[in-house]
């Protein structure tokens, strides 16, 4: 009823699977490290465009000021 | 006739055809194609049926089928609804695998084990018997909150195709499953539909819904 048993074909499987497992984390992490190094990025350019958003009235106060002063 | 047909479905949003549906259709269809083909590929003949009786000493027929076909299965039709937002992502999911297994073993001539009768008719209706189950399931049982509902959708998904394995295949290609096998196979089902149910949820927390965040916009 349970057919011939066939141990090669069950040390294929665990191979494959194996390979397959292998092939899956790989995968995880190279997604993981493309979504941490893309989040960075993006941290970053937020920070810089901060910063310059800071920066720009500040200098337009100054340069007002200077003028009125001269 | 065919398309007063689509436009009664279109109008009582029975079938939504819009952009983000057939999307969510296809990555659905996907899953349950590649599903089919890393089943293929990571399942040779007779490789189920030693490692269940020669191996775990389980009795048969239908060990395979709880234990290995049916939690993939599961996997499977479990991972899709789970990355769609619409109905019969499950559904849809199950009858690419029974139908892209089929096509690929009567393509290439791929020897399958003739117990489990992969790639035959019944195989597809056992297929899409199991996505109808996992869509009801996921449809009736609301009250519950996620993670419970796939556990849930995952062991009566199981159940449904071993019985139906039990009744309509394994009479024709193995024979009828012995009444005193019945108690151990099933909870070896039920344990079997579980596990994959967890292992959804946790795959589905950890990818973000794409489709689903274009769904929103």
């Amino acid at each position: 009823m349970c057919g011939p048993a066939d141990f090669e074909a069950l040390q294929t499987s665990i191979t494959r699977l194996t390979a397959l497992c292998a092939a899956g984390v790989t995968a995880y992490a190279v997604y993981r490290a493309v979504s941490f190094y893309r989040e960075r990025r993006l941290k970053r350019h937020n920070q810089e465009k901060r910063t310059t958003g800071d920066l720009l009235p500040r200098f337009a106060v100054q340069a007002s000021s200077e003028r009125s002063n001269s | 006739m065919l398309d007063y047909v689509r436009r009664i479905l279109v109008e009582r949003h029975v079938v939504d055809l819009n952009m983000t549906r057939r999307k969510e259709a296809a990555l659905c269809a996907a899953i349950g194609g590649g599903g089919a083909l890393v089943f293929l590929f990571a399942f040779p003949r007779g490789a189920i049926s030693t490692l269940m009786h020669e191996v775990l000493h389980l009795p048969g027929p239908g060990a395979g089928i709880a234990l290995i076909f049916g939690p993939f299965l599961a996997l499977v039709a479990l991972t899709s609804f789970l990355s769609s937002r619409g109905k019969g992502g499950s559904l849809i999911a199950a009858l690419t695998f029974g139908l892209s297994y089929a096509l690929v073993v009567w393509l290439f001539r791929i020897p399958t084990n003739p117990k489990g009768a992969f790639g035959s008719i019944l195989f597809v209706a056992a297929v899409a018997l199991f996505g109808l189950a996992v869509e009801s399931v996921m449809a009736l049982a609301r009250a519950f909150n996620q993670p419970w509902r796939c556990l849930l959708a995952g062991a009566v998904a199981n159940v449904v195709l071993l019985v139906f394995y039990w009744l309509a295949i394994f009479p024709r290609t193995a024979g009828w499953v012995k009444w005193k096998d019945i108690p151990l196979l099933l909870g070896v089902c039920l344990v079997g539909g579980l596990v994959p149910g967890y292992i959804a949820w946790t795959v589905s927390r950890r990818f973000p819904r794409t489709l689903a965040h274009e769904q929103k916009e």
